[in-house]
């Protein structure tokens, strides 16, 4: 005869095996003394341990526990930490960078697109979108129009120079975004 | 405080707030007592236990998912720091050095004897196991943990677990043949 296996009573007995599995196991025990008798030890160590009481507390633990708790470190109000100053800081300047660059580079930005005639159901090739970037960033497409109710930029920084602007704005917003990360990560939130 | 569910007193601790986390001890503490008392076998070390596994916890509050129940939890911490505590203080203490504490519930006179006697054996039982079977046996029939998720607790392969289970119930079964 071929004795059940480890395996088969710790799922016997966990009822971890299906119906079927079952059936089998209960039928080979009872053709099969040594596997069960061997049954009936395990089975009653699982009624011993389930009738085993729990030991009442003695005495209150909260107090002990409670006086060897670290002391918490006291984190200082948001609008107080290093992370969402700074955020706060490159927020203005990033909206004080980009109203001018808004004054003039709406509307380019918005005839660009208008200019950009894609053929119907044609997805622009790469040189042909650089191409007419070129036309974007060249000074002959400078629009003799802007947005009125924003500010100018001053006048050294107009015309072509109008790029370095660009890039200094590009620049706020990547520290913005990584002080943003940071801020997350440290579970603040983020500011602007 | 007290009528407060256990989840939003949760919420309250993760966020550091001591007092809330001395309510969760209050009620928790005397689970987390047993746990340690099964598996190490004297009021002393088992109180000891519990207070780390509460320290612990609050030292690790932050990785605690709080949308889960808390107990098991702390019983895993528990289940896992005596498991420590007696692989380091390693000949684990023989049969005869177990004195278990006389605190089990008396029914009656004679019968008190009998019912002490018995739950004695078992606990004697438990702890001749060494730490390792007797950490499965406490996740497994008093934490009624799947194999998977005993094999999670302790870090170990999941056929590590099957066969010690069943070699800690076979010791078991010697050990409580007397028994009647």
């Amino acid at each position: 005869v071929k004795h059940l296996t480890e395996t088969q009573f710790n799922q016997y007995l966990d009822y971890e095996l299906d119906e079927e599995a079952q059936l089998q196991i209960e039928a080979h025990l009872e053709i099969c003394a040594k596997c069960r008798a061997l049954f009936n030890e395990l089975g009653m160590v699982f009624s011993t341990l389930a009738e085993l009481p729990d030991v009442p507390l003695d005495r209150d633990l909260t107090a002990s526990i409670m006086a060897n708790l670290p002391q918490t470190q006291q984190r200082p109000a948001l609008w107080r930490q290093p992370a969402f100053i700074m955020q706060s800081i490159l927020t203005i300047v990033l909206l004080i960078l980009s109203m001018p660059i808004f004054r003039i580079w709406g509307p380019r930005v918005v005839v660009w697109f208008q200019e950009l005639k894609l053929p119907t159901a044609q997805i622009p090739s790469l040189p042909m979108l650089l191409d007419h970037l070129a036309t974007l960033l060249s000074p002959a497409s400078y629009l003799p129009f802007t947005v009125p109710w924003l500010p100018e930029l001053p006048a050294q920084l107009s015309g072509p120079n109008v790029n370095i602007m660009l890039i200094l704005l590009i620049m706020t917003g990547v520290l913005w975004m990584i002080g943003n990360v940071s801020l997350l990560r440290n579970g603040s939130g983020a500011a602007g | 405080m007290n009528n407060k569910t256990d989840r939003s007193l949760i919420l309250l601790a993760a966020q550091g707030d001591r007092e809330v986390f001395g309510e969760l001890v209050r009620r928790h503490q005397s689970a987390i007592f047993n746990v340690a008392y099964r598996m190490l076998g004297n009021r002393h070390d088992a109180e000891d236990a519990a207070q780390e596994a509460f320290l612990r916890a609050y030292a690790a509050f932050e990785t605690f998912d709080t949308g889960r129940p808390l107990l098991p939890w702390l019983k895993r911490i528990t289940i896992n720091l005596c498991l420590n505590r007696l692989q380091k203080e390693r000949p684990t203490s023989s049969l005869e050095d177990l004195q278990l504490s006389p605190t089990e519930p008396r029914p009656g006179p004679e019968k008190q004897m009998v019912v002490h006697e018995r739950v004695e054996q078992v606990r004697t039982g438990i702890l001749s196991l060494p730490p390792r079977y007797r950490a499965v046996i406490e996740l497994r029939h008093f934490q009624n943990l799947k194999y998977k998720e005993i094999s999670d607790v302790l870090n170990r392969p999941l056929s590590d677990i099957k066969s010690d289970l069943y070699r800690a119930r076979r010791m078991l079964a010697e050990q409580l043949k007397d028994l009647k």
